[in-house]
């Protein structure tokens, strides 16, 4: 058991936290792992779908509770700040509502397979609706591209601003990079904001 | 850290649940003989098991995903634990966005990574 009632209590960390997201079996989880100084966990929570009504005539759509798994993990900055870095829920067959997950975040890194650059719309859109500094990111299975940056930007149709880069999500260093751009966008939102 | 005021509605939602991101920082907090609190062997053994978890800074999603259990059921056991007066629940402000020295403070630790 804890030695309960020690002077020494531990002031915790800021916590800061970067989104990892992207369509199912893009490779979220390995790039969490692979900067991580923890071995990536799973916690499960209850997320909101928003699913389109049966009847297509409706304009409302149903709403449904689902319990969904998100891999995370962590890196220590320094001794009063921590980074963690959580994935979003693996399938998302419709659009979550991933507002608890991603509030208060300093951005997201929106990764992609540039064979199936469909998967990463749903993300994309909701980052730009939601104001978060996100990047884009192709993860580069061996070298190999499906396609080149610039038919990566035109199919996606992002804002020019929206940076997309390439990395390979199994590398530590390659992971950094990508982590730093999308930071570099957080930087730059909160300063554009700052200046009258 | 500023802490957020407690208040006690259903007596298991409060003010402080709501602000519980996945990333909050949850510590022990030391035992103080002027409140006194219940002895931790009469609370469930899961949130005994919370405790020995917390013995560190730890956040709500590290508690959920170590000891197995859902975020919305962890978010309610460290909030009673909280209120049992075992567990203190570091709140941030994100009402204001993070200031840019955060941020590069965030990109020179990422920066050191090799």
């Amino acid at each position: 058991m804890p030695a309960l009632g020690r002077a020494g209590v531990r002031t915790p960390p800021v916590p800061v936290k970067i989104i990892v997201a992207g369509g199912f079996g893009v490779g979220k989880t390995t790039t969490v792992r692979a900067i991580s100084e923890i071995a990536p966990l799973t916690t499960e929570a209850e997320m909101t779908e928003v699913a389109a009504g049966v009847d297509e005539q409706r304009a409302d759509s149903l709403k449904t509770t689902t319990t969904v798994a998100m891999d995370f993990g962590c890196v220590t900055i320094d001794q009063s700040l921590k980074l963690y870095l959580f994935g979003t829920p693996g399938q998302d067959r419709f659009g979550f509502m991933w507002d608890d997950l991603t509030h208060g975040a300093l951005g997201a890194l929106v990764v992609v397979d540039s064979a199936r650059l469909a998967d990463c719309y749903q993300p994309v859109d909701y980052f730009e609706r939601a104001g978060l500094p996100f990047a884009v990111a192709v993860n580069t299975f061996d070298g190999r591209l499906a396609y080149d940056l610039a038919e990566v930007r035109w199919a996606l149709a992002v804002n020019d601003r929206v940076p997309i880069v390439t990395f390979d999500a199994r590398f530590r260093t390659s992971v950094r990079d990508a982590l730093m751009v999308v930071l570099e966008q957080a930087l730059d939102q909160v300063l554009h904001a700052q200046t009258p | 850290m500023r802490q957020r005021p407690f208040v006690l509605t259903s007596g298991r939602v409060n003010a402080v649940d709501r602000e519980i991101e996945f990333e909050t920082q949850v510590t022990l907090r030391p035992y103080d003989p002027r409140v006194g609190r219940v002895p931790l062997a009469s609370l469930g053994p899961e949130m005994q098991a919370m405790v020995a978890l917390c013995q560190d800074p730890i956040s709500v999603a590290e508690i959920s995903a170590r000891l197995r259990l859902h975020l919305g059921v962890t978010k309610i056991l460290v909030a009673d634990l909280r209120a049992a007066g075992y567990l203190d629940v570091h709140v941030t402000d994100t009402l204001n966005a993070h200031s840019p020295e955060l941020i590069l403070r965030v990109m020179r630790g990422l920066r050191a990574i090799s």
